[in-house]
């Protein structure tokens, strides 16, 4: 027998639903997932969504970006490295050090993959920028920068986008193109800055963060 | 009514499907003008808002297993004891002689490490001859710090920091903090699991201004594009999601960095708040800036609770002990007693302020053949502030430092009384803080509890 409740609560899940649905888009379309909420309690343990642990972190970073944050050690047990002396668990919480810390992170480690690449000259040697097809001058509407950030969603998300359509590259484009005209020079002159900012955005992404 | 739960980011649940049609989060916080979108963000609104007039608690740990007999249990040293050996005669005469202190219209003796904190006597609540029940210095970290008897070294319950933040954080940017300790949150939201900090100049890079800032005009583009930024988790999920998380954590850190507070935590700087704070603290060590760190962050608002590690090296088992002990706890006790002074400028009768004083155990009354001594499991826990009654809880065996039981209405010893142990400390003062007792299984020693706060 169904509780009224439960009646209650999926009308209010359908309302939310619809409500959500037309002021994303306008339409009455509404989204028909067959699951049921899931309530976080009644997930499994090892089933939980987690952050990062510091180590995985510094590693991840290293990986994608090529760069090594020059801090690691310094603020590895802010982070929640244990010392296994006093502290024997891994610190997991998204706090606003944890925050902090890998924004400085991100920043630093982007920086400087982002400049090493631009010395660069042979594409397949480059980390971020290792599908455009030239960095000097770096140019965000180059017809090679979609290939680029699909290349960056995989190496950052393990995501395999498909086209530019794909709505996940959009907030990247974004970053690369807003409020610059394609046929200006001045267009070269924040390149650099706006991929360090997409290589930032992916590493703080929460798909980067968690798992 | 319990304020336990379990709401934490680990509670959420990865989707079956990672990165599908995502309509269900996307489209509530794009819809967020209805007020579905509020609704689903009712439990974030809170941590946005900033209001100052909750409890403050500090937690001071002293690292390695302190001396009592130097500190809050000392022996007169013109008697004998046939279990303790005082080593009278190996000590600088400064650290000879306990001194009486009047504590609630009683005459206490405290020991001669604690001068900076006599002036405090009218909030002192001290608990003698703790069972530690160990004499481990990892067990007995994890069970001071949370009075619950850990499984093996693992904490098993929470931090008295994260207890305090839970109970009396009005929305504060940093509730809880911890310098140089653990700190555990096995309980609360994970807005009450603390920052930690392993050095106390940390704080700055915490609160600081980022660094390797991009363009104004590039800022403001990745900052958008992280606002939009949604996790690969299925829609079918109820939980707080890692976007949000991190959005309330960037929100807090814009805040910190508009508010320009880590200027108030630069103790070097010619103002005049500075000039006040090098006046009161020894900050050429690592004590003096530990608690002005703690200090600071109750004063600014940032937090409701920190706790910090003051010092260690008191783990002194050699001929160290003599010269070693008594000046770490001077220097210790110093530090603390000059941050008690700063924070009752602003509350003089710590009607908003606590502060708790302990170590993982004590150290044996009878010095060893290398002429220190080792551990020992008696220990003492001090506790100022106004909602416990000031005065001596508790004792241990006057004549060998040992356990002994204690009437739980007087705690003077009754050997048909009870055996003190950190859960009776612990239950105790976090009912005064209006908290929940019942996670130490133990009564509170409710004739103690001069006042109960309100959450």
């Amino acid at each position: 027998m169904i509780g009224y409740k439960k009646v209650a609560a999926g009308l209010i899940v359908a309302l939310v639903s619809s409500v959500a649905a037309m002021g994303c888009t306008g339409s009455s379309a509404t989204y028909d997932d067959p699951r049921r909420i899931v309530d976080p309690e009644e997930v499994p343990e090892t089933k939980r969504i987690r952050r990062l642990t510091a180590d995985q972190f510094f590693a991840s970073l290293r990986v994608a970006t090529g760069q090594r944050w020059d801090n690691e050690d310094q603020f590895a047990a802010t982070l929640g490295r244990p010392d296994f002396g006093e502290v024997t668990v891994e610190g997991r919480e998204m706090s606003v050090g944890f925050a902090k810390l890998v924004g400085d992170a991100a920043r630093q480690t982007c920086r400087r993959a982002v400049d090493l690449d631009r010395d660069t000259a042979d594409a397949a040697s480059r980390t971020i920028l290792r599908r455009v097809a030239s960095v000097d001058p770096l140019d965000p509407f180059d017809a090679s920068v979609g290939d680029n950030l699909r290349y960056l969603l995989l190496r950052f998300h393990g995501v395999h986008a498909i086209d530019d359509a794909d709505r996940r590259m959009q907030p990247w484009f974004t970053v690369l193109q807003d409020g610059l005209d394609p046929t200006d020079d001045a267009r070269f002159a924040e390149a650099g800055d706006r991929w360090m900012a997409v290589c930032t955005g992916l590493a703080l992404h929460p798909d980067f963060l968690t798992y | 009514m319990s304020k336990r739960h379990r709401h934490t980011l680990d509670s959420l649940t990865h989707g079956a499907h990672c990165c599908g049609p995502h309509l269900g989060r996307r489209a509530l916080l794009q819809g967020a003008l209805g007020g579905a979108a509020m609704y689903a963000l009712a439990p974030i609104r809170p941590l946005l808002a900033q209001d100052a007039s909750g409890h403050r608690f500090v937690a001071c740990f002293l690292d390695g297993g302190w001396d009592v007999l130097f500190a809050a249990d000392p022996r007169d040293p013109a008697r004998t004891y046939g279990g303790i050996d005082l080593g009278t005669v190996r000590l600088a005469p400064q650290f000879q002689n306990p001194r009486p202190v009047s504590m609630g219209g009683t005459e206490q003796l405290w020991g001669p490490t604690m001068l900076a904190l006599e002036p405090h006597a009218d909030l002192a609540t001290f608990f003698r001859g703790i069972n530690m029940n160990t004499v481990s210095h990892e067990t007995a970290q994890s069970y001071s710090h949370t009075g619950q008897q850990p499984a093996g070294t693992l904490a098993r319950g929470d931090s008295i920091g994260t207890v305090a933040a839970s109970v009396h954080d009005k929305g504060s940017l940093l509730p809880n903090a911890a310098i140089s300790v653990p700190s555990f949150n096995r309980a609360f939201d994970n807005r009450f699991s603390a920052i930690r900090m392993n050095d106390p100049r940390e704080i700055r890079d915490l609160i600081g201004p980022t660094r390797n800032v991009l363009p104004e005009g590039v800022e403001g583009l990745l900052h958008q594009a992280l606002e939009d930024a949604y996790s690969c988790v299925s829609p079918a999920y109820s939980g707080r999601l890692p976007e949000d998380e991190l959005r309330i954590s960037r929100d807090r850190i814009r805040k910190l960095q508009e508010q320009d507070v880590v200027a108030r935590f630069d103790f070097e700087a010619d103002t005049p708040e500075m000039a006040e704070i090098r006046s009161l603290y020894p900050l050429g060590n690592s004590a003096g800036r530990s608690v002005a760190t703690a200090a600071q962050l109750l004063r600014t608002d940032l937090s409701a609770a920190v706790t910090t590690r003051v010092s260690g090296g008191f783990d002194t088992h050699g001929g160290e002990w003599a010269a070693d002990q008594p000046q770490r706890l001077l220097t210790a006790f110093d530090a603390i007693g000059a941050m008690i002074t700063h924070l009752r400028n602003d509350d003089p009768n710590f009607e908003r302020t606590t502060v708790m004083v302990y170590s993982e155990f004590s150290r044996t009354p009878k010095i060893n053949g290398d002429g220190g001594r080792d551990h020992w499991f008696a220990d003492t826990v001090m506790i100022f502030g106004s909602t416990l009654k000031t005065g001596v809880f508790g004792a241990s065996n006057e004549d060998d430092l040992g356990l002994i039981s204690v009437d739980p209405i007087s705690g003077r010893p009754n050997e048909a009384g009870i055996r003190l142990r950190p859960e009776h400390v612990m239950a105790t003062l976090v009912q005064s803080l209006g908290g929940d007792p019942s996670p130490y299984r133990e009564d509170p020693l409710s004739a103690w509890i001069e006042r109960e706060l309100t959450p």
